[in-house]
């Protein structure tokens, strides 16, 4: 399943599952975190939902952008853009996306149910190749 | 010198319905809702119907952990909590006792990270405490069929004690399931060969071959009287005696001359008497529960005024059936009618006082008694309440 809609869909009906929430509360912008109040043993079932659902391997620390402080606070001391370590780290996240991330850190966690989709779209792509 | 302990709340969901009104008319028919369960159709089964935990708590995404006996209990303790009218500041340090079964579908899984929370008896405690803000004194019994009645009476013990004001009791449970229905098959519990299923279920009958499937849960808020009467709280009923016993014979069917049962039943007597006294029966329908029950019976409370067995009315409901059975005690008692025994036609202890008509009865006396596997008894004894010194 490499089509983004499908993936998009299958993410929200797992969100929906675990979180108990309706789906339609649930789009591609909405944060995991913020605002569906997903707490550390939601986002243990998240990726083991993925995992399962999806039939893919899945790396919790990449998928939730677990170390991202770690990232930067790495490239700061390394002198490295934040962007070119962000990238690195997190290949599924387009430009784009890597810079909203940057400038979105002081409000929260930025994870957003689009990043979820596009790892996974990542991995999916990967397992074409 | 320990404290007097009232109920001033209950919060049910049965197959009787969910309101002191839907129980009541519910027991103005001849039989339960019982129907034949859709998956073997030799089993008769008394479901909840149009159970929805979301319309008592809103989301829950805890539930995912929680068996369906464990949501009903979960909804059944915040429907008790609003009845109640008690505020954040009341539950704060309230004790929660409750009475649960193993999960029997709970097995390792791929699909979910914590599947290990499905097994751990302690998950409902863990989710009630969050929605409720409950942070006391608390115990989670799985103590087979007398779990509830057992939490009952912990927490009654707890607050007697004065180690909370304020405690929530009682039990949820349901074996409405492929795993819950195989496991009393083959464990040879279940009634067999009746004709319609609200027929099945025969209690203290010559004819009775078992029991039927029922599902549910009751809650009660257990308060100390001081307590209950400072926030001018309505008393249902005041809890005077608690009592367990173990058979120590077999693990499954009861000692059938029922000398530990009877123990437990008289200790409960010693603060109860045997005057003006109602006795809600385990009554399982069994052929081994009940010859052992109508022997504890005849030996301790011959006299008694009238001999319920609410499972011919809504079935067992396995851990949950002690506090399930005093929350239907408590809405007979309040509107002053019992319901007979359903199909007691051909008593087999036509010597005791087994309900076989309805009866107008305000009993001053109760008396719950649960009798589970492993040779397992509580018994709890509850007064109506009266001002004054002392309850007796």
């Amino acid at each position: 399943m490499s089509n983004p809609e499908d993936i998009t869909a299958s993410i929200t009906d797992i969100l929906a599952d675990i979180l108990d929430l309706d789906p339609v509360q649930i789009t591609p912008e909405t944060y995991v975190v913020r605002d569906l109040r997903a707490e550390s043993i939601d986002l243990l079932e998240i990726g083991v939902a993925m995992q399962h659902r999806l039939d893919m391997e899945v790396d919790d620390d990449t998928l939730f952008l677990k170390n991202m402080r770690q990232v930067l606070a790495r490239a700061a001391k390394a002198g490295k853009a934040p962007e070119e370590a962000m990238t690195a780290e997190y290949p599924h996240l387009d430009r784009a996306r890597i810079a909203e991330i940057l400038a979105d850190r002081e409000g929260g966690p930025v994870i957003k149910v689009r990043d979820l989709a596009a790892y996974a779209a990542d991995r999916a792509g990967d397992r074409e190749d | 010198m320990a404290r007097r302990v009232v109920i001033t709340a209950s919060g049910f969901i049965l197959p009787l319905g969910s309101t002191p009104g839907e129980v009541l008319a519910a027991l103005e028919a001849p039989h339960g809702p019982f129907e034949r369960w859709a998956a073997d159709r030799h089993v008769s089964v008394c479901p909840v119907a149009r159970f929805d935990l979301r319309s008592y708590v809103g989301r829950c995404k805890n539930a995912r952990y929680l068996t369906r006996g464990q949501q009903l209990c979960l909804a059944a303790a915040v429907r008790a909590v609003s009845e109640a009218g008690l505020g954040p500041h009341h539950l704060d340090r309230a004790g929660l006792f409750l009475g649960l079964g193993p999960n029997l579908q709970a097995v390792p899984r791929e699909d979910k990270a914590l599947w290990l929370l499905d097994c751990l008896p302690n998950t409902l405690a863990a989710t009630l405490a969050e929605q409720l803000g409950l942070h006391g004194e608390n115990l989670t019994i799985m103590t087979a069929c007398a779990g509830s009645t057992q939490a009952l009476g912990q927490a009654f013990r707890t607050v007697a004690a004065g180690l909370a004001d304020v405690a929530l009791a009682g039990g949820g449970d349901s074996r409405l399931s492929v795993e819950g229905v195989r496991a009393y098959r083959q464990a040879g519990v279940l009634a067999t060969d009746f004709v319609r299923p609200e027929e099945a279920c025969r209690p203290f009958d010559r004819d009775r071959s078992g029991f039927a499937i029922g599902e549910g849960a009751a809650m009660f808020v257990l308060e100390s009287l001081e307590h209950a009467t400072e926030r001018g709280a309505k008393i249902l009923a005041e809890v005077v005696g608690a009592s367990s016993s173990l058979d120590g014979g077999s693990l499954t069917g009861p000692d059938p001359a029922g000398t530990s049962a009877a123990r437990a039943v008289r200790q409960c007597l010693e603060k109860l008497g045997t005057r003006d006294l109602c006795v809600l029966a385990h009554g399982t329908g069994t052929v081994l529960n009940d010859e052992a029950e109508a022997a504890v019976l005849s030996g301790t409370v011959p006299n008694a005024r009238a001999v319920c067995a609410f499972k011919s009315r809504m079935g067992h409901l396995a851990s949950a059936c002690g506090a399930a059975e005093l929350a239907v005690g408590l809405v007979c008692a309040e509107a002053g009618r019992f319901p007979a025994i359903a199909n007691l036609d051909n008593p087999a202890w036509p010597d005791l006082p087994l309900l076989r008509r309805p009866m107008a009865l305000r009993p001053k006396n109760l008396l719950l008694q649960s009798f589970g596997f492993g040779g397992q008894n509580a018994c709890l004894g509850l007064k109506k309440f009266k001002t004054g010194k002392d309850a007796a």
